[in-house]
């Protein structure tokens, strides 16, 4: 099966963490937004990456995809450089973003919607079968197949747009604030959701990094947790190791 | 009652063609944002290239179609590699207007070079028999018409559909960065789309040609007209909309040359489309911009 493993067997570091991002500086055009920017994330990890508004952490999941610009330091995947590629680059080379808002394709149904996640993809019949397991694997996701994508209410959207993403079968999976809108009953679902995909990412050495403001919720599922304010990290710490409280006090500062 | 549908015939033979430029014109904007007003000239150009290269001493008719074919996708690709897209890229896309109408006067003024202000002839593809069906005099050529565009569309549309590239194209289209995201590649399709537009438009003319017996350096101008005018009535962005747009063009036109003047048949298009746009600015069947948050 094709994924995050034999990509990294055929011409990256097996070694190498899923992202390594290197004293980079990240924002768009002559505007830095993040400096110096130092993190990784290891195969099979869920890193959080909190903070408060204006953080940096949208431009920094930005800056790993090519639609914010990196104008220092580097950012590896799988030990390859992929400083500056472009959107479409970042997909082939298997890193699959959930934006904030979701961005559906609004008059796409959902069937069409998961399917474009799999666009690059050599083995298009897979990409097919792929699409139909989504919707048929899950209750909650059927009745949005033939939906269309801006009817659809945020927490419906929100689990296409998961699926969008597992249809590239990615090695990096980006989501940024996916409780962003939702119905707290719709937390619940999607990070349930959320849980389920980085555990399947995981067993292909695939990673997952989580952008979130709702903090309790991505405590839940992160292995780590690196605090963002005024684009830099202010820390970094295993999940276990931290509490609501702790990080609230590091937001005011 | 037969006037009545004799003329809708016509307007139907007529609207087919208003459909598939429409459709190649609403291509180009699906993609780039852009309100190609280089359309007509540049198919004018390419189907003088056609003309000038058939002939008695020239190559086969069928030959240089296809050759004009080429042409005809060629010059769009240019244009849009060299001209549009980098005002697309700047994000002033007003002066790819500009640029567009600027480089229609260009093609233009390049097939006049080529033969002249004078009407030209364009050779007949296919004998024309007239036969009457319940007192309806219908044309066989524009039979072949009406067929070959349906055909045309029937493939077109069911390629976006159902491909993979073609799903790509109507995905770029609704939003460029996601499509960009998840892997679609917007500078080929972009290009790629630019030289069907004008491969497509190029069939049209060609039928029309076919249908009035020749063009002239106005066609043009006209071709970009009713192209416009369709695809701004059914919806810009919509695909079903320009051929409905474009079958209505035909048959208003038809109805108010036979009822009304044909003078005022040019503006009679026009007023329908003010009023269209009035009631209902994007159109028919257009969309709404998607406002992102």
């Amino acid at each position: 099966m094709l994924g995050a493993s034999s990509r990294a067997a055929n011409h990256d570091d097996l070694e190498a963490p899923v992202l390594a991002c290197t004293d980079a500086n990240i924002g768009y055009g002559d505007s830095v937004i993040v400096r110096d920017l130092t993190l990784s994330v290891g195969a099979g990890e869920v890193l959080a990456v909190l903070g408060p508004n204006g953080a940096g952490k949208t431009t920094f999941l930005n800056g790993v995809v090519g639609l914010a610009q990196v104008t220092a330091g580097q950012v590896r995947l799988h030990g390859a450089d992929i400083t500056g590629v472009s959107p479409e680059q970042a997909a082939a080379r298997g890193i699959a973003y959930v934006p904030q808002g979701r961005w559906l394709f609004a008059y796409a149904t959902g069937s069409m919607n998961v399917w474009s996640g799999g666009y690059p993809r050599k083995d298009r019949g897979e990409v097919d079968a792929d699409t139909r397991r989504f919707f048929a694997e899950s209750d909650a996701a059927r009745p949005l197949a033939r939906r269309r994508g801006g009817v659809m209410s945020g927490g419906q959207q929100q689990l296409v747009a998961i699926g969008r993403g597992l249809t590239a079968r990615p090695s990096l999976l980006l989501l940024d604030e996916p409780s962003l809108g939702l119905a707290p009953i719709a937390i619940g679902s999607v990070f349930t959701k959320i849980a389920e995909v980085a555990a399947g990412l995981a067993r292909t050495g695939g990673a997952v990094v989580l952008v979130e403001q709702n903090v309790t919720a991505a405590l839940n599922i992160a292995h780590r947790v690196c605090v963002l304010s005024g684009g830099a990290i202010i820390h970094e710490a295993a999940a276990a190791d931290v509490s609501r409280a702790q990080l609230a006090a590091l937001y005011l500062l | 009652m037969t006037l009545f549908v004799q003329l809708l015939v016509e307007g139907l033979e007529h609207g087919s063609l208003y459909a598939i430029w429409a459709l190649a014109y609403s291509l180009v904007y699906q993609v780039l944002g852009l309100l190609n007003f280089a359309f007509g000239d540049t198919l004018l150009l390419a189907i003088y290239a056609i003309i000038g290269l058939s002939g008695a001493d020239g190559l086969p008719i069928w030959l240089a179609m296809v050759v004009g074919i080429c042409i005809a996708a060629v010059l769009f690709m240019m244009s849009e590699r060299g001209i549009f897209s980098r005002f697309a890229r700047t994000g002033h896309i007003e002066m790819g207007f500009i640029a567009a109408i600027a480089f229609g006067y260009i093609c233009r003024n390049v097939a006049t070079i080529l033969l002249g202000n004078e009407p030209v002839a364009f050779p007949s593809l296919f004998p024309n028999t007239v036969f009457t069906i319940a007192g309806v005099k219908v044309a066989s050529t524009g039979l072949i018409v009406i067929g070959i565009t349906a055909v045309v569309l029937v493939v077109l549309m069911a390629y976006l559909r159902l491909s993979r590239l073609g799903r790509g194209i109507v995905l770029l289209g609704q939003d460029p960065r996601m499509a960009r995201l998840v892997g679609i590649p917007a500078r080929r399709i972009v290009t790629t789309v630019y030289g069907v537009s004008g491969a497509l438009g190029l069939i049209g003319v060609i039928l029309f040609a076919n249908l009035t017996g020749g063009v002239s350096s106005t066609t043009g101008f006209y071709i970009t007209f009713q192209a416009f005018i369709a695809a701004t009535v059914g919806g810009v962005g919509s695909l079903t909309g320009s051929v409905i747009g474009g079958l209505g063009l035909g048959v208003v036109e038809s109805l108010s040359v036979g009822y009304v003047s044909g003078d005022f048949s040019q503006a009679l298009a026009w007023l329908a489309m003010a009023v269209v746009v009035l009631i209902r600015p994007r159109g028919l069947l257009g969309r709404k911009e998607v406002e992102r948050v």
